[in-house]
């Protein structure tokens, strides 16, 4: 049977600080209805887990504790600062989830603790066995850069564990799919973010998103995006959407803001990774004929 | 391996613009949040007092007086609200416990719109006249829509206004 005849649940709920779109397909509209839950609980308890927000999440105690004592943390937030590091590292400290200092400082966290007053970067954590982590001095990790995009993954092997023969999740434009049909996935145009562009068709992959329009704000007079440059200490001005295809959504996620940052620079990472990225650029002036993508 | 970027045309033959999902309908979405339960309509209408009190309570503006109520039979609540953005309008039900603590929220439908910033009047044709409950046909519906973030908070505002008048206004009509 076609997956098309089989019954569809399609939900949204506010999570990750964006909408969540959950699409199953099953056998039965009750398989569907339940791996559409399991979805959402997975989301749910990332966004409890990595939230920067809330003091009680392990990113909270982290922050809060991390440089006295080590803090045992969930297999999933150990997963992803493992994941981070590696980032981290295979970037030369340009993909860096403590950036949190410069996040608050823009305005685009919120201040709850003292800042740390050295600069410390994501190779100031240690993690060590039974889940524990350390942090080498006071850190703020933010892990807005990849927490997403893994959110998304833990809720698509919820619905394949609870039946679903295909679906999708979609956090605020990162997204993964899984199935036997591909799907088209459409990108806003970054000059005017109501027209929809078909980008490409992914069939069990993910793709993620980054863009300037949404996101900017003024800091000192200057439209910019909350994507720091940690080398030059200064958030991207850029106006364009960068789109990354991969395996995984966190890491679609991820290498979407390396490749903000890094353009070309990134592409020996891209292929490392077996990931693909689009670039739209915004274009001044009316009309739409004439866009163009950058495509690696 | 060399490694660069290629230039690619942008396939804009499907562009569209005015993005509009319906996830739920009503009764759908009390069927989401209070499975097999009875639910009786009992919308109210805010007295200007009311409302005075629920924006200083909630710090929000109330744009409308009608409450969309649900009594859930063994107590609680069901209530449809809607929140708008700067681009987007959303229609969404929450769940109430017999105390008003929220026990489910769904998204019942999304819509975007961006008058006056898109010019190209060929596809923009195709979207007059439609509805969210019409939603736009090109190549059928569009499905994924990979972007940047619009965020949440509208509904978070949203939520918080709803419950200041359930205290204000919902708990008192039991």
């Amino acid at each position: 049977m076609r997956s098309k005849d089989l019954p569809e649940i399609r939900r949204a709920r506010p999570l990750l600080g964006t909408l969540v779109e959950v699409r199953a397909t099953a056998a039965t509209l009750a398989t569907a209805e339940k791996a559409v839950r399991a979805a959402f609980a997975a989301i749910e308890r990332v966004h409890g887990l990595m939230s920067f927000h809330d003091a009680k999440s392990d990113v909270g105690r982290l922050n809060r504790s991390g440089a006295k004592r080590s803090v045992r943390v969930h297999a999933w937030t150990h997963c992803v600062l493992r994941r981070a590091i590696k980032l981290h590292a295979d970037t030369e400290g340009l993909f860096d989830i403590a950036v949190g200092p410069a996040l608050v400082r823009g305005g685009w966290l919120p201040r709850q603790t003292k800042l740390p007053r050295t600069r410390g970067t994501a190779a100031d954590i240690i993690l060590s066995k039974g889940r524990r982590v350390r942090f080498h001095r006071p850190l703020l990790i933010d892990l807005g850069g990849i927490a997403k995009g893994f959110a998304v993954d833990q809720a698509i092997t919820a619905l394949r564990r609870n039946g679903a023969t295909s679906g999708g999740v979609n956090a605020g434009g990162d997204l993964r799919v899984f199935g036997a049909q591909p799907e088209l996935v459409h990108v806003r145009l970054p000059e005017s973010p109501g027209t929809l562009v078909p980008l490409m068709s992914v069939q069990d992959a993910a793709l993620a998103t980054s863009a300037h329009y949404f996101a900017q704000r003024k800091v000192r007079g200057t439209l910019r995006t909350p994507i720091h440059h940690p080398l030059r200490r200064e958030f991207s001005a850029q106006k364009f959407s960068v789109s990354v295809q991969a395996s995984e959504c966190w890491l679609a996620d991820a290498l979407c803001k390396i490749v903000w940052l890094a353009g070309a620079a990134a592409l020996p990472l891209l292929q490392h990774y077996g990931a693909r990225a689009r670039i739209l650029e915004a274009r001044v002036g009316q009309g739409h004929g004439e866009n163009h993508f950058y495509a690696a | 391996m060399h490694s660069r970027w290629i230039l690619l045309p942008a396939a804009l033959a499907g562009s569209t613009s005015g993005y509009a999902t319906v996830y739920l309908t009503v009764e759908q979405a009390q069927a989401a949040i209070f499975p097999g339960a009875a639910l009786t309509a009992a919308p109210i209408t805010l007295t200007t007092d009311q409302h005075a009190a629920i924006e200083k309570t909630s710090g929000m503006r109330v744009r409308s007086n009608e409450v969309r109520a649900w009594r859930v039979a063994g107590g609680g609540w069901f209530i449809v609200d809607e929140v708008l953005g700067k681009h987007e309008f959303i229609t969404y039900a929450i769940g109430l416990d017999a105390k008003g603590a929220v026990t489910g929220l769904e998204i019942m439908d999304y819509r975007e719109t961006y008058g006056g910033e898109v010019k190209n009047g060929k596809w923009r044709a195709q979207f007059n006249g439609k509805t969210s409950s019409a939603p736009l046909k090109l190549d059928g519906d569009i499905k994924n829509i990979s972007g940047a973030t619009l965020s949440s908070r509208h509904i978070t505002d949203g939520v918080k206004r709803v419950l200041v008048t359930y205290d204000l206004a919902l708990k008192r009509s039991s």
